[in-house]
């Protein structure tokens, strides 16, 4: 049965802030939900995990309404919070509790995320000489490291239903990493996770389904594999011992990017990447690279987005 | 409102009890204010001691009886006190008017009596009244008339011809009261407090204010800390807003009870080492500062109603506080945001100050109870009346249901209201726009 967010509206006065939004997903996995600034992913997400009353449609998990008191949920939200004046360990506790973890158990799971975060020495300071070592606040860290003790606040309560609003920005490329592999073991684990990004090359290596958003209406859902089989393989990336060029005057190709060694052309259709290739051939072009893909999620996001915009 | 809605409320409570009362700034507050109660005694005792070479401005008392008790012996009550030696009584049968505009005349050292049965409580009462262009200031008149009181309330006893309800009567309350003649004359007839019953209820008027405006300003400063640091989105999965919102304010009460219940403690320590150092008891040191009727008061009993006046009363301003905080995304808007809060508790303090007056100057008059029964005002105004017997059982027990019922109310519409501005950012959020929401909802 899974997750099933059925026609979720939310207005601001006369301004309609998510517009009949949505999207399912009937089996565990990651499911990304795109827009830009301002298109109403946050809201969407507050109103899923019932932090924000809708103005209509209903949100259902496992065939019951989604309420935080009956699903174990871990909320990553785009705008971080901890408490910088309070110690780190008496925080994680807190929020342990809130989630009802019993505290031996709670222990347990800090010191595991803190090894696995690489957080031991915020956590459990080793003394220096014979001063009792003083316990660290959240204000003593930097971004990155707060950024972590956030997602193990996440997944302090090993929740069923993770939501991670923008989770790797911000954070260094050793740090994202980190991250990524996280956010693989925890959807290897069964998981329902949804995911903001605007690191599209983060949600294609995750995501299988996503929905996206523009000025609260809904411009793109569904499975991205089938989305982008949807496109045709337009993408045509060509380089060449000599110069091209002509050929793709003559056919009045569409080329995207230009580099010294290499030609990215976007294409109508297949066909046309046929008939180019058949011309170089007849005319024996040293061709080192002939290479046709489908468009990718960027350029997808881009387009449906752009499009949206411009008819606005 | 549902059960879940207050999922969470333990461990808010919880949290929020423990990082206020370890925090640094609360530890040494109430360290300091255990110290002044500490050496409040001794010091007090210090000074009854130097008042042994007191001497009394008053050279004459005129006495008018109303008791229907014959030959009281009023010199009696200064046999051993020397301060009091000039001190002559005379009692007349002049009506008081009479006797208020004949020492407002010649400005002399003189004050009148009027001794008569308290109808309210069936005991005595000794109303003293002065000429305040005279050289006699309230602090003489007040030490006279405790000293009297005092000394009335053993003399009464020894009346050994009394039938069983004058035995009765004379069991009761002797109080007194202290005004100035001129005063007597352009008044009504309310009953008036004395001078120190006076100080009593504006100290307990000033302690509840502070214990409110701390209380609430801290679960504002809470609030919108959470929103600000964006912890709010974090708790909001797993605590629902009321009890996010209760968490704090139960717990932020539950510190500033535990504060008085330690600075207080510390007090009955010091009387009780004080008083046993100098071989007297307790009332005998508070009777320079306090009436007889006050200290009669201190009973916990009295201590709890006041605790609960208090605990509803911070209640009401602590929700208050915490919507208004809930208003604002960043600290420094918290004062924008709590003008209408600020507004509110303001003129509910200068209207306690002004029953304060009242009491004193012209009595308990229909302003004055107005003030006792408002929820706003009564939590402030209430405690001290009632350590000074001012506040009857029934004004006491309207006054609580009254807070009670404004404590649920406004509980419901903070429940209303919180949940759809605790996530919301940007410009604060307008008591228009609050009502907007409550209307909707």
């Amino acid at each position: 049965m899974g997750l099933e967010v059925k026609e979720i509206v939310k207005r601001y006065g006369e301004k309609t802030v998510v517009d009949h939004l949505s999207f399912s997903m009937d089996k565990p996995g990651v499911y990304a939900l795109l827009g830009t600034n301002g298109a109403g992913k946050t809201t969407s997400i507050r109103i899923m995990l019932g932090m924000l009353a809708s103005d209509g449609g209903s949100v259902t998990f496992n065939g019951e309404d989604l309420t935080t008191t009956k699903v174990n949920v871990g909320y990553l939200a785009e705008e971080r919070g901890l408490y910088p004046k309070v110690k780190l360990m008496d925080q994680m506790l807190y929020f342990a509790s809130l989630k009802k973890v019993p505290k031996k158990e709670a222990l347990k799971r800090i010191k595991y995320w803190t090894e696995r975060l690489k957080l031991t020495e915020y956590f459990y300071p080793e003394p220096v000489g014979k001063k009792k070592p003083k316990p660290f606040k959240a204000e003593q860290l930097s971004k990155g490291n707060q950024q972590k003790v956030q997602l193990m606040a996440t997944l302090i309560s090993d929740p069923e239903l993770i939501v991670l609003d923008e989770p790797l920005s911000g954070l260094d490329p050793v740090n994202t990493d980190l991250f990524r592999d996280i956010i693989r073991e925890e959807a290897s684990k069964d998981k329902y996770i949804i995911m903001s990004s605007h690191q599209m090359a983060t949600i294609e290596e995750f995501c299988s389904d996503l929905t996206i958003l523009n000025k609260g209406k809904t411009v793109l859902s569904g499975n991205l594999n089938e989305i982008k089989k949807s496109y045709g393989r337009v993408n045509l990336l060509l380089k060449a011992d000599t110069d091209i060029s002509s050929y793709i005057d003559e056919l009045s190709l569409n080329v995207v990017e230009k580099t010294p060694g290499e030609t990215k052309i976007r294409l109508e259709n297949e066909g046309q990447a046929k008939v180019l290739l058949n011309r170089l051939v007849a005319d024996d072009v040293p061709l080192v690279r002939f290479e046709l893909t489908e468009p990718s999620l960027h350029e997808i996001f881009v387009e449906k987005v752009g499009d949206v915009n411009e008819e606005v | 409102m549902k059960r879940s809605e207050y999922r969470g409320f333990t461990q808010v409570f919880r949290f929020t009890f423990l990082q206020a009362i370890f925090s640094k700034s609360l530890i040494i507050t109430t360290a300091v204010m255990m110290l002044i109660a500490l050496v409040a005694f001794p010091v007090i005792s210090l000074f009854n001691k130097e008042d042994d070479n007191y001497q009394s401005p008053i050279k004459k008392v005129y006495v008018i009886n109303e008791t229907g008790m014959q030959n009281i012996p009023y010199a009696d009550a200064f046999k051993d006190k020397d301060g009091y030696a000039d001190v002559a009584f005379e009692e007349t049968d002049k009506e008081l008017d009479v006797l208020a505009e004949e020492i407002s005349k010649e400005h002399a050292e003189e004050v009148v009596l009027k001794f008569e049965l308290d109808q309210g409580s069936g005991g005595y009462m000794l109303n003293f009244y002065r000429d305040a262009e005279s050289p006699i200031d309230d602090g003489d008149v007040d030490k006279i008339a405790s000293e009297m009181a005092e000394w009335f309330d053993k003399y009464k006893v020894t009346v050994l011809d009394a039938d069983a309800d004058t035995l009765e009567m004379i069991g009761k309350v002797v109080d007194f009261s202290v005004m100035d003649s001129g005063e007597f004359l352009e008044t009504d007839t309310h009953e008036v407090i004395s001078y120190m019953d006076y100080n009593v209820v504006y100290a307990f008027l000033m302690v509840c204010y502070m214990v409110i405006i701390l209380a609430s300003n801290m679960v504002a400063a809470k609030v919108v800390e959470e929103k600000a640091n964006r912890v709010v989105e974090y708790l909001m999965t797993a605590v629902r807003p009321m009890a996010l919102i209760l968490g704090k304010v139960v717990a932020m009460l539950s510190v500033c009870i535990l504060e008085i219940t330690l600075i207080a403690a510390s007090g009955i320590i010091s009387s009780k080492l004080t008083s046993a150092l100098n071989g007297s008891d307790g009332a005998g040191l508070l009777s320079g500062f306090l009436s007889s009727d006050a200290i009669k008061n201190i009973s916990i009993p009295n201590f709890l109603i006041c605790i609960v006046m208090i605990a509803l009363g911070v209640l009401i301003y602590g929700l208050l506080a915490g919507l208004f905080g809930a208003s604002v995304s960043k600290m420094e808007d918290l004062q924008q945001g709590l003008k209408v809060y600020t507004a509110i508790i303001l003129v509910a303090f200068f209207a306690c100050i002004t029953a304060c007056e009242m009491m004193w100057t012209v009595g308990i008059n229909g302003f004055v109870s107005v003030m006792m029964f408002i929820p706003f005002t009564s939590v402030m105004i209430l405690p001290g009346a009632i350590l000074i017997g001012k506040a009857s059982v029934a004004v006491l027990a309207v006054s609580l249901v009254l807070q009670a019922v404004t404590a649920a109310v406004i509980l419901k519409i903070v429940s209303l209201v919180y949940e759809s501005i605790i996530v919301m950012n940007g410009n604060p959020v307008s008591v228009k726009q609050m009502v907007a929401l409550i209307r909707r909802k």
